[in-house]
């Protein structure tokens, strides 16, 4: 919401700039581990990322967590059976970790990890709630109006099945890939506490929609966005707990500063993300990252 | 413990109020007659700017034939209790010729009512100060700025608009964020930890666009005055300061117009008399112009768009006979901006009502009713299908009733009481979603009560010394329907507090109920003639409390009551001063150290959620606040060149239970030193430049300094787990302004107009209000650091003002 505050803003005359600077941050420069695992309902495949933090200004990316002696995923099913499974070394990426085929999540199922690295132990609990309904989605062409460029628009119309289920995060892939054009297209999320609403509102067929930045190279007037002709995109929405949420959350709030412009003037302070994951001993290695078992609705819609 | 202490209070306060008055009548029979008893007569009335028939606050009247003085209140009132004879009254106020009356005591009581006459324009020369030159020694009044509303709109100023609050800030001991933040911090306080007082009614939020000027329109402001510590005991309900602006009642004499037409926003106002002086208005206007450009384009969404803001200030007033004056006053004020798709406004509005009564020639009354409502609304505009609007607000109605008793020279008393009526509507939610409505969502509304009663008096022992003391006691109550949770005592940063169990209050039922008594105290010793040294000590109570997470407050922030989980803030601080003038006045010099520790102060955990939250005392996390520092100043009142060089080395600290590991840390609006330079040089007479430099610290924000992706998002860690643990660079700016007055065409044409040039950041640096950490353009792996300044230019600005 802030953030459609500052680019209304955006809108006056002030004469506000971007300048780098030499950032020399203080502080304890020991690597932390980072966790990125998910476990999604209907997919045999569980993925854990496992790498470590670099000092800010340094150029590459996160390198994979090496000394990792042990990744685990127990399963508690909704007949309270558990199974454990042990995730192994991808081959072609070192930082992924991943289950085999016969790793079949489902809802109600509760999972937890568990992550030996330097001999430290580290812990993360996750549920997978029920997915949500689509009731309809179409999609029609519209012309270049103020904030909104010319192409097709998807209309998208679901609901929780369950009043329980609270939190929603929704992915665009288009064409096979991840689509978005800023921020707040990656992190679509909605927390439906507030409004208890059957479908969701405006806010989310906002995110749904990605609106290209039309000052960016690569931006080509005579195509359509954010769907053309052919196109073809799937919508992910997966029923999340409330700690990813929150993960989620915090991630966006953080990175809307990143964006520049009048973000930094009304997002929080740049505390860590609140992720998941911690160490079981409160004074070894720093951990962050999340963890996320989830419900998935998988809606592909082809436009043509 | 708190018994025992007002008991000390009381029982101090009665002591010296015995000994002052035994005093007073000791120095008066030594005048007259000895060994009789000395019959008395008052003298009292209204002193005014003769030219306007405004009244003026804070004229201090002086008798001639002894050492006997008072000072006129907000009202212009004063009154003098003499023994019965003839005396001559003088009156010695910057800006006006010295004025003398005799006024015969010999048969009783009289009424002297005083136009003071305005300076000869030709000899004028400029002044910055609105009170008698060397009242900077004489007064009790420490940790106080009163900035004249001339010397405001003479400062240079962004885009040429003059601007009350922004003035203030070049002041010592205040400061703000940053460009583009709400509001301002007062030795180490919270934006919401001032009481900012508008006609005696609290304003919410008194920015326009997101801070970068105030609500108050210069025109319409006739008194400003800023309370940084010591203050009198009338005024609570905030920590750390009080800025009281008062609106001038409208011209009595005749009938006049002023306004401006700038680069942003133009203005007008309109002043007359009513039924031959017997009273006035006035109604002040001002609006921007962004959207009136947005319509010049071509594009239909954009032609629809809104980007304005708009507030309207008027003030009525009428005596009823030589005892009664009755005054209404009103603002009414909304910032909108909106695109086709999505919009948002916010606005205050405030009544007040007045009435003033001198009950003899000693006891003046002023009886006051307010109504303040501050709200907000954003969500969706054009579409009727998909809806979402988000509304909030607060609503105050309040009843105060306050006494001057001027019991004799040396002692004015002021007593009175107040209840404060509160209503918080923290959101309601109206969604549709493809046309069909969905049922509203509104969080419930909160209620309560807070009041006050409070005595205090300036008292002058002896010749140098003078005293002001006062004690208030407040009071306040959460009121049903409402429900209060009962949080698990943790303090942990990544997690919310855990409710463990809540109270439904009844509609109408008071719950929680806190007394919280706030004793006041002021001194100054005159060393000699030219020097004093003043020492004070005030205890403030805070009861509601402005919930923001974000670097640069917003209109989104909510406003919430103490209650159970939220306890009242509490501060207490001391000062002690040196003031010092020189060469006739023409200079003024203090020196003020101040010391101020502050209790319950609130701080967030990571993220916190506090929109929409009706849980949201859960996300904040409570401990001790601490201020400590020195404010060096030097003014120059008088001559060709004047202005003021301010110095404030400071420190602000917060130590909050659960977060930077349990230790001290500096606040977002710490900044260990600001320098300000403001000067005021007239070139011709019809011809003033000004020049602003300011230089400050930077403040500290919260930065990681490892980094690491999750889902495609860079992300800073910062494994100390500190706030605030990094310092933005230092802020710079130097703006300057010519002021060309028309000459007039005849002397008696009363059309006078003036041409104002502006350079806001002549400097042309790049302040960085903030920092942040962003892909690189060449190199998406490598994140850079980057600053994002404001105002990343020159900005010039011209306005054009008139008077008639």
């Amino acid at each position: 919401m802030k953030k459609i505050i500052y680019n209304l803003l955006l809108l006056t005359f002030f004469a506000s700039c971007e300048t780098e600077i030499d950032l020399k941050i203080p502080g304890d420069e020991s690597p932390a581990l980072v966790v990125e695992g998910y476990v999604t309902e209907g997919n045999p495949i569980a993925s854990v990322k496992l790498t470590t933090t670099i000092p800010f200004n340094t150029s590459g990316v996160n390198p994979a967590a090496t000394n990792v002696e042990s990744v685990k995923i127990k399963r508690t099913d909704s007949l309270g059976n558990v199974s454990t499974t042990i995730l192994t070394q991808s081959t072609a990426d070192p930082a992924y970790y991943f289950t085999n085929k016969e790793f079949v999540p489902s809802y109600k199922d509760k999972y937890e990890l568990e992550v030996k690295f330097k001999g430290e132990t580290f812990v993360a609990s996750s549920e997978i709630f029920q997915k949500v309904k689509v009731d309809s989605f179409s999609y029609e062409y519209q012309t270049e109006k103020f904030g909104q460029v010319k192409g097709y628009y998807v209309d998208f119309s679901a609901r929780p099945q369950n009043a329980s289920v609270q939190y929603f995060l929704f992915e665009k892939v288009k064409n096979g890939k991840l689509y978005y054009e800023s921020l707040n297209d990656l992190i679509n999320i909605w927390d439906n506490r507030l409004t208890k609403q059957l479908t969701f509102p405006a806010p989310i067929l906002f995110g749904i929609n990605p609106q290209p930045n039309q000052a960016k190279a690569g931006f080509d007037k005579n195509k359509d966005y954010p769907y053309a002709l052919g196109d073809t995109l799937v919508i992910n929405t997966y029923s999340i707990d409330e700690n990813v949420f929150r993960y989620y959350s915090d991630l966006l709030q953080q990175a809307s500063s990143q964006q520049g412009g009048l973000g930094p003037l009304f997002a929080p302070p740049m505390d860590n993300v609140r992720g998941n994951i911690k160490n079981l001993n409160p004074n070894g290695i720093k951990v962050t990252g999340i963890f996320s078992a989830r419900g998935l609705n998988a809606t592909t819609i082809i436009i043509k | 413990m708190k018994y025992l202490l007002f008991k000390c209070l009381v029982s101090l306060g009665v002591t010296l109020l015995l000994y002052s008055n035994t005093n007073a009548q000791v120095n008066n029979q030594t005048q007259t007659t000895t060994n009789q008893t000395v019959q008395k007569a008052t003298v009292s009335g209204t002193i005014k700017d003769g030219s306007n028939g405004e009244t003026l606050i804070g004229v201090i009247v002086t008798i001639k034939e002894g050492k006997q003085k008072v000072t006129t209140n907000e009202y212009g009132f004063y009154s003098l209790t003499l023994p019965k004879g003839t005396y001559t009254l003088v009156i010695n106020y910057i800006g006006f010729n010295k004025t003398e009356k005799v006024v015969d005591l010999t048969n009783g009581n009289q009424t002297l009512n005083i136009d003071l006459e305005s300076v000869n324009t030709v000899t004028k020369e400029v002044v910055i100060s609105a009170v008698k030159e060397d009242e900077n020694i004489k007064s009790t009044e420490m940790s106080t700025n009163k900035l004249d509303i001339n010397t405001i709109k003479k400062m240079p100023a962004l885009l040429g608009e003059v601007d009350v609050v922004r003035s203030i800030t070049m002041l010592p001991g205040v400061s703000t964020v940053g460009e583009g933040a709400s509001g301002f911090n007062v030795r180490g306080g919270a934006i919401d930890q001032n009481l900012v007082l508008l006609d005696e009614a609290p304003v919410y939020n008194s920015s326009h666009l997101f801070g970068f000027f105030s609500i108050f329109n210069p025109d319409a402001v006739k008194d400003v005055k800023l309370y940084k510590g010591g203050m009198p005991a009338q005024y609570g309900g905030r920590l750390s300061s009080v800025l009281d602006v008062r609106m001038k009642e409208g011209n009595s004499k005749r009938f006049s117009t002023q306004g401006g037409i700038g680069l942003i926003f133009s203005r007008l106002t309109l002043e007359a008399p009513i039924n031959k002086g017997k009273g006035s208005f006035i109604i002040a206007g001002r609006r921007s112009y962004g959207d009136l450009f947005l319509k010049l384009s071509s594009n239909e969404d954009l032609k629809n768009s809104s980007l304005y803001f708009y507030d309207l200030s008027t003030k009525f007033n009428y005596k009823f006979g030589s005892k009664d004056q009755v005054f209404l006053s009103g603002y009414l004020g909304r910032d909108r901006f909106g695109v086709p798709a999505f919009g948002f406004n916010w606005g205050n509005n405030t009544a007040t009502a007045r009435w003033n009564h001198v009950f003899g020639s000693k006891l003046f009354s002023n009886l006051t009713a307010f109504y303040s409502n501050y709200d907000y609304e954003l969500g969706t505009l054009g579409s009727s299908e998909n809806v979402f609007n988000w509304k909030s607000r607060l609503i105050n109605y309040s009843g105060k009733y306050e006494f001057n008793y001027f019991l004799n020279p040396n002692n004015t008393i002021t007593f009175g009481a107040q209840a404060l009526y509160y209503e918080f509507r923290p959101a309601k939610i109206v969604t549709k979603t493809k046309g069909q409505a969905n049922p509203d969502v509104e969080e419930p509304y909160k209620f309560a009560l807070e009041n006050a009663i409070f005595v205090g008096n300036e008292q002058k022992v002896g010749s140098r010394l003078s005293l002001t003391y006062g004690l208030r006691l407040s009071n306040f109550n959460n009121i049903g329907a409402g429900k209060i949770y009962t949080l698990q005592d943790q303090a942990v940063p990544t997690d919310g507090k855990k409710v463990v169990d809540s109270v439904v209050l009844k509609k109408g039922e008071f719950y929680n109920p806190k007394y919280i008594l706030e004793p006041r105290f002021a001194a100054k010793y005159e060393l000699n003639e030219i020097s004093s040294i003043k020492a004070s000590y005030n205890r403030n109570a805070q009861y509601i409390h402005l919930l923001s997470n974000t670097a640069a407050s917003v209109p989104l922030d909510i406003w919430t009551p103490s209650n159970t989980n939220l306890k009242p803030q509490i501060a207490n601080q001391v000062a002690i001063g040196y003031f010092r003038n020189f060469k006739q006045n023409t200079y003024e010099t203090s020196v003020e150290a101040f010391y101020k520790t502050m209790d319950n102060q609130l701080d967030y955990i990571y993220y916190a959620d506090i929109l929409g939250n009706q849980k949201r005392e859960t996300q904040i996390l409570t401990g001790s606040g601490r201020a400590y520092g020195a404010e060096f100043y030097l003014k120059k009142s008088k001559g060709r060149l004047t202005g003021w060089i301010s110095y404030t080395l400071a420190r602000t600290e917060r130590k909050i239970n659960g977060l930077s590991k349990n230790e001290w840390y500096p606040s977002r609006f710490d900044k260990a030193h600001t320098v300000n330079v403001v000067a005021m040089y007239k070139i011709k007479e019809r011809l003033t430049f000004s020049i602003n430099n300011t230089y400050s610290s930077g403040t500290p924000i919260t930065l990681g300094n490892q980094i690491y992706e999750v889902y495609t998002q860079k992300t800073l860690f910062n494994p100390s787990e500190t706030r605030n643990n990094f310092r933005i660079p230092a802020y710079y700016r130097c703006d300057i302004a010519l002021t060309y007055e028309r000459p007039k065409k005849k002397p008696e044409q009363r059309w006078e107009s003036e041409w104002v040039f502006s350079v806001y950041n002549l400097s042309n640096r790049k302040n960085p209000f903030t920092v942040f950490i962003q892909a690189d353009v060449n190199n998406p792996d490598l994140y850079k650091g980057y600053k994002y300044s404001v105002f990343g230019s020159i900005i010039p600005g011209i306005t054009y003002n008139f008077k008639y």
